[in-house]
């Protein structure tokens, strides 16, 4: 009908108008659209809840939404290659992650972003260091038993995560550095690492401090080591690695956020003073707290100078990691 | 010259010399020889054995721990299908006895133009997605699916639902869920 | 035990105008999820997460349960009605469901689906409520070894499935197997069958396979045909017929309900493997095999008592020990964390109020599922009835979506081309997808159990034998590898002696 036929060119034009009215609009002030938030790792997982968390506060600040984003593959590879070379570096594209795994991964797999040259906006989560645990009526009663029993029998260890996570290099400070006679049995998560030592197929079992405090807070296990610089607040009575004897062997872990290399650098302070400022919100806090989530916020270049020397401990050991490949 | 099939079967050969390819009889079977192989799943099972032997070559390449179960079923497969191979081949009567129990399948009667249209709307609408955001797929299959020769078509009620549902799209996806539905390699609009 | 007095709190704190309205809204949020393919209840909970930020941790979890709950329920909707499965574990459901759609009796189908998942969740929740700890440390008791065995002894049941037509069945499942080993090998650290392709470096995916292989193949059969899904609507089924016809299968319930409980209990295994394994149990134990696949309420009935209860089971180790039984768990337990909410064997008396009042809220879930779905499963099922050329778009563009928005990759749409087509062909000529599917489910877990198990024995196969549980599957295995083809030789034997 002719009628409805202007009616739907002037519905078209109209629309096609506001898009670009809006698109005009996004220019003039930073942030003027929602910004986008790349997540590495799965829905629900130790990376995406902090990763959501962060956004949800961080837009308080930003006064747009922070859309969250996952996106799978390799490892985490894929997203980080995607910020890194395929999105636009316009200050709306962000990827947040876990850190030192993505550098890890990056040295494993000689993959196409590097990140020396990712903008760093900041880091949240951190302290979340490796922790080795058995299950609560386990014949080993601190980390020197197992070394005894290792002279004479391998020990099955278990970890989550493939290749190029601090899983991986957990397992391997413990077998090149530590010298532990060891099988090392790879599961697909540290849940499932957790249920083996739990049921006692495994004989200890490794994971992060954030899972593994949980599980011994219920009484099901024991804490044997921490990987970490010096003794947890939560749990005093654990001992370091260091303390036991075995130098060299800290495993960080911590979530932060990166942004393309060529993001205008204006828009990359407005990003990382967001994130700073939602890290000391109060109800940010209180979740973390609830959450039995570690905060340990670094500003952009505190962020970037763990990252230089996250390079640097790391290539010692690349050659035991590509053993692995 | 008389026509085609008032041919004795003597000229046959002689036409088909003359013109340089085999015109068959039209009263003669078509030989077993080729039959045997136009069967699908004849052509199914056999590239399957190809390519399951190829992939049985790649795992070598594997390490030692990661080679034992492809292999293990890759050699499970092959076997089984030489074995078909050979039964469908060589002894049918073998082949009638292990599928006996199998019940002849009704075989409904398809238009095989329609099947094509619809492989050409499939690809034609993961096409224009992907040119032009993923948004494009809805007009697409509409109408490449409506352009499918067929019965009468309501073409009025067609295009407001495609309409409808192209709205209903970019509202739920872009705007509530935020996924970028016109992004595509030719066209960017975010 | 817990003390009946903060029962009785949990269970009437339920009982607010704003946790009712949560519920609600979670059930809604839910079925629309579910009945989206590709979109799981992972991805429903995390879109409802920032509303959930301001309230109480009671009512953030009820919210969370709606989607939890009612996703399973959207996606058995869009199984049974167009053969494209809402999430991984519909993928059983449609085996039967979509056919007796097509001979009109979707509504009933839909009425059987509610109520067996109504009557699962309810026992599951029974079960959840006053067993868990037990049963979560028994399942503690499958180790690697223990795993790998339970796999083989579900892939065995195949063997009574493709009785019909053993040498396209098996191809079918080595077909299936081969696909579960393209990836990257997580225990030995190698890429295998890529072909330099990148996005398969995950492996294949499973849903867009399953949408292929399901939806798209119907696309293309009803193109071909030029048919609606259904001619007619059966006369006299509806979906009290389906409600009636499900209690007529007690045993089938029984079967289904143990194997979706003890299923969802072990953290290694998830809602596919429940639905897949009670359909098949169901398979091994009829007489009759023959009617499934051609819309036998009992495959419908096992595969959505499988799945629901499995749900409910995949609670046992999350809320008892903090390791979540599914994906779907995962997210559940992370946001209970985030709501202070610590699982745990004191997770019962130290936040006894709030657990008990997330049970209540399954339980009220579950029966408003039922009624939602007795008002409104006619008018679900006349999508039966749309025409030709409106419902074959329809399903195609929903198949794409599901299948592209799961990681934004065009890669995953040609996947599912491919498996459409593969689909299209193995329903043609008489292939059974059911091995397919079942070996895609449980390779995985079958191969990188057994290379963990290996690992820790340090190579030698008495891991297999060594613990009573281990023992037990063995025995199991072997007997559904060979009853099916023995007991006829038997009872031929039982004949003659007489």
């Amino acid at each position: 009908m002719y009628s409805a036929r202007k009616y739907w060119i002037l519905f078209m034009v109209l629309s096609l108008a506001l898009s670009l009215a809006q698109a005009v609009a996004a220019q003039e002030k930073f942030p003027g659209k929602p910004v986008r938030m790349v997540i590495t790792h799965a829905a629900g997982g130790s990376v995406d809840l902090p990763g959501r968390a962060m956004a949800l506060y961080m837009q308080k600040y930003l006064k747009v939404p922070v859309m969250c984003e996952n996106m799978l593959g390799g490892g985490g590879r894929k997203a980080m290659e995607y910020v890194f070379g395929d999105a636009k570096a316009d200050g709306y594209t962000i990827v947040a992650s876990a850190f030192p795994s993505r550098l890890i991964g990056e040295m494993v797999y000689e993959s196409k972003y590097k990140m020396k040259e990712f903008i760093h906006l900041g880091s949240w989560v951190g302290g979340d260091y490796r922790t080795i645990f058995v299950a609560k009526n386990s014949p080993f009663k601190d980390f020197n038993q197992v070394m005894e029993e290792s002279k004479k029998r391998k020990i099955n260890v278990g970890g989550g995560g493939g290749l190029g996570s601090t899983s991986q290099l957990q397992i391997v400070y413990l077998k090149e550095v530590v010298k532990l006679n060891l099988n090392f049995v790879p599961f697909d998560s540290d849940a499932e690492v957790a249920a083996a030592v739990l049921g006692k197929h495994l004989d200890i079992g490794t994971g992060p401090l954030s899972g593994a405090i949980r599980v011994y807070k219920s009484g099901d296990t024991r804490i044997l080591a921490v990987h970490s610089p010096k003794r947890i607040k939560e749990i005093p009575e654990i001992p370091t690695m260091k303390e036991l004897g075995f130098d060299g062997v800290v495993i960080p872990y911590g979530v932060g956020a990166w942004a393309p290399p060529k993001t205008p650098k204006d828009r990359a302070k407005i990003l990382s003073d967001a994130i700073m400022t939602a890290s000391k919100d109060p109800e940010f806090i209180k979740w973390a707290e609830k959450s039995s989530t570690m905060l340990d916020p670094m500003g952009p270049e505190e962020f970037y100078k763990v990252t230089l020397e996250d390079y640097r401990n790391i290539e010692k050991v690349l050659p035991l990691l590509m053993k692995e490949k | 010259m008389q026509q085609d099939g008032a041919r004795s079967l003597f000229e046959y050969p002689a036409e088909s010399i003359f013109r340089g390819y085999w015109i068959p009889p039209p009263n003669v079977e078509p030989p077993m020889f080729p039959k045997k192989f136009k069967d699908p799943v004849f052509i199914f099972n056999g590239s399957l054995l190809i390519v399951f032997i190829w992939m049985n070559h790649l795992a070598d390449r594997f390490s030692e721990r990661a080679q034992k179960f492809p292999k293990f079923v890759l050699g499970i497969g092959i076997l089984a299908l030489t074995f078909w191979m050979v039964a469908y081949l060589i002894f049918p009567g073998l082949l009638k006895f292990i599928e006996a129990q199998a019940e002849k399948e009704e075989d409904s009667a398809g238009n095989r133009s329609r099947y094509y249209g619809a492989w050409l709307c499939i690809a034609g609408s993961i096409l224009m997605g992907y040119l032009f955001g993923f948004i494009f797929v809805v007009p697409t299959a509409f109408l490449s699916y409506g352009l499918i020769p067929g019965e009468k078509k309501r073409w009025i009620s067609l295009i407001a639902l495609m309409l409808v549902m192209t709205a209903c799209f970019y509202v739920g996806f872009y705007r509530i869920l935020h996924i970028p539905v016109l992004k595509g390699v030719v066209l960017d609009i975010d | 035990m817990v003390p009946l007095g903060i029962i009785y709190q949990g269970i009437a704190g339920t009982f607010t105008l704003e946790n009712l309205l949560l519920l609600l809204l979670g059930l809604v949020v839910g079925v629309v999820v579910g009945i989206l393919p590709g979109v799981g209840p992972a991805a429903g909970m995390v879109l409802v997460l920032p509303f959930s930020v301001s309230l109480q941790a009671s009512s953030a979890l009820i919210l969370m349960s709606g989607v939890y709950f009612a996703s399973s329920y959207g996606g058995s909707v869009a199984a049974i009605l167009v053969n494209t499965p809402g999430e991984s574990a519909s993928a059983a459901t449609l085996l039967d469901g979509y056919p007796m759609t097509q001979r009109g009796r979707g509504a009933e189908a839909l009425g059987i689906s509610a109520t067996a998942g109504c009557l699962g969740a309810v026992f599951g929740l029974l079960v959840l409520a006053f067993t868990a700890p037990l049963l979560a440390s028994l399942a503690l008791r499958f180790g690697p070894a223990e795993n790998c065995l339970l796999a083989l002894f579900a892939l065995s049941v195949i063997s009574a499935i493709v009785k019909r037509n053993p040498m396209k069945g098996l191809i079918s499942a080595c077909i299936g197997l081969v696909l579960a080993t393209v990836g990257s090998d997580q225990v030995s650290n190698s890429i295998r069958f890529t072909f330099g392709l990148e996005p398969l470096e995950d492996g294949i995916p499973f849903i867009q396979t399953m949408i292929g292989l399901f939806a798209i193949s119907q696309v293309l059969t009803l193109s071909e045909q030029n048919q609606t899904i259904s001619r007619v609507e059966l006369a006299g089924s509806g979906f009290l017929t389906g409600f009636k016809t499900t209690f007529k299968h007690p045993f089938t319930l029984l079967r289904s309900f143990i194997i979706g409980i003890w299923i969802g209990a072990l953290p290694a295994a998830g809602r596919s493997t429940a639905s897949f394994m009670a359909y098949a149990e169901e398979i091994r134990v009829a007489r009759d095999k023959s009617q499934f696949g051609k819309g036998n309420p009992v495959g419908v009935i096992a595969s959505e008592m499988g799945n629901n209860a499995c749900a409910m089971g995949d609670l046992i180790p999350t809320l008892s020990l903090g390791i979540p039984g599914s994906v779907g768990a995962a997210v559940f337990l992370g946001i209970m964390i985030i709501f202070g909410v610590i699982p745990g064997h004191r997770v019962f008396i130290d936040q006894g109020k709030t657990i008990y009042g997330l049970f209540t809220a399954f339980f009220i879930e579950s029966l408003l599922i039922l009624g939602l779905g007795l008002t409104y499963a006619k008018y679900f099922a006349k999508i039966a009835m749309v025409r030709n050329d409106f419902i074959v778009p329809i399903i195609l563009i929903f198949s794409l979506l599901g299948s592209y928005t799961i990681q934004n990759s065009f890669f995953d749409l040609l996947i599912t081309a491919v498996f459409g087509a593969l689909g299209y062909f193995m329903n043609k000529h008489g292939y059974s997808p059911v091995p397919l599917v079942l070996a895609l489910v449980l390779g995985p877990m079958l191969e990188k159990n057994f290379q963990r198990a290996l690992i820790m024995s340090e190579g030698s196969y008495r891991i297999f034998f060594h613990s009573g549980i281990s023992l037990v599957l063995v025995a199991l295995t072997v007997f559904s590898l060979g009853y099916p083809y023995l007991s006829p030789l038997l009872k031929r034997r039982e004949k003659h002696s007489r």
